[in-house]
């Protein structure tokens, strides 16, 4: 007997994905879900631009991790709420996953959920969380002939990072070969460029204090365009609500 | 490693289908898998083979149709309806130019496919369903 039966695979996470954007739209929170290589710089992403997006923005910060708690500890150290999602080997999180964490948290009390997922360029990007918006990191360390080895990660993604740009100098990484391959996949991502340098921490650093920045250096400005364009798409969502 | 979640979806749909339509053994499952998934197809059937033991998939065989993607030359408009990542595809992209002109593809579609078809399934049989264990996971 041969049964048709058409249906998506991932059904299941597809479905919690579904009721985890039901939620988010439900308490008017935006979320996003941070994509990218072990290595790639995104947790370093994060602590240069969560102390410039707290100052408007009531953030939640989900850690994604194989093993360790490694990274939540320094999101902790930023001083907004974390939760930790160890996968024990699993190489990605899924909807069910990110369920679960959300009912340890009062969403209701957030603007920003951000979702760091498990460092691994491949699998994470098969897996719909029910967020908003996706960004990649790209770290010129890896080379500026990744985004076609790894189609499906930058595909969707609304914006891509290249991260650790100040190495520039001692890699063969072409800008603009990654760019232009970035939008063969995906014309109408957003691109930034940031810095690995300890100055954009420091600063991050400074900032937590003094809710201030210092003089904004080069070193920062990547980081605060991408801040920029992660409160353009809150606010674009609250106002669509 | 998502071959695991892979096989866990297709044997779970395989199942709940099976018991509506009160067959007792799942026989060949019709999937189709796009080339941006990246899915390693020995690490999807060895999965199966782990995840499908004691369900109605059990002793089951995939059938994987691998789809690439589609487009058009923006350059010489030579067609492609099966532009993969591998040799596995009808056409190689590489550096995902075109084979005519050698322009950059730009605009393609498809290949994110991730469908379970259809399965051939038996309906006469002495083995119990045993469906729920996965679907109650």
């Amino acid at each position: 007997m041969n049964i048709r039966i058409l249906r998506n695979i991932f059904q299941k996470n597809d479905d919690a994905a579904s009721e985890n954007r039901a939620s988010f739209e439900e308490f008017g929170v935006t979320c996003f879900n941070l994509l990218g290589g072990a290595g790639s710089g995104k947790t370093t992403l994060l602590e240069g631009i969560i102390p410039i997006l707290r100052k408007n923005l009531s953030i939640a910060v989900l850690e994604g991790d194989l093993a360790t708690t490694r990274d939540a500890e320094r999101i902790a150290r930023l001083g907004v709420p974390v939760v930790q999602l160890l996968t024990d080997g699993g190489c990605h999180l899924n909807a069910t996953l990110v369920q679960h964490a959300l009912h340890e948290w009062p969403l209701e009390k957030f603007n920003l959920v951000i979702i760091e997922n498990v460092g691994n360029p491949i699998c994470p990007a098969n897996f719909d969380l029910g967020e908003h918006f996706r960004i990649a990191t790209l770290s010129v360390t890896e080379g500026d002939d990744k985004p076609l080895k790894y189609p499906l990660l930058f595909k969707d993604a609304a914006a891509v990072v290249f991260s650790k740009c100040d190495l520039l100098p001692f890699v063969s990484f072409d800008p603009e070969a990654a760019r232009s391959e970035i939008k063969r996949l995906n014309p109408t991502a957003r691109i930034f460029e940031t810095m690995a340098a300890p100055s954009d921490r420091t600063q991050a650093d400074a900032a937590h204090d003094t809710d201030e920045w210092d003089e904004p250096g080069p070193s920062t400005t990547g980081m605060r365009l991408l801040a920029e364009f992660i409160r353009s798409r809150c606010n674009h969502h609250a106002t669509a609500e | 490693m998502h071959e695991f979640a892979v096989a866990e979806g297709i044997i779970r749909q395989a199942c709940e289908a099976a018991v509506r339509a009160g067959a007792t053994r799942v026989g060949r499952l019709h999937c189709r898998i796009g080339m941006l998934r990246q899915v390693d197809e020995f690490l999807l059937r060895e999965a199966f083979i782990e995840l499908s033991r004691g369900t109605l998939c059990d002793g089951g065989e995939l059938a994987v149709r691998k789809c690439g993607m589609r487009g058009t030359c923006p350059h010489c408009g030579r067609t492609y309806r099966n532009l993969g990542l591998s040799s596995e595809s009808d056409d190689i992209v590489g550096n995902w130019t075109c084979k005519t002109c050698h322009t950059a593809l730009t605009g393609l579609v498809g290949g994110d496919e991730l469908e379970l078809l259809s399965i051939e399934a038996e309906v006469h049989d002495e083995h119990q369903n045993t469906a729920e264990h996965l679907s109650e996971k």
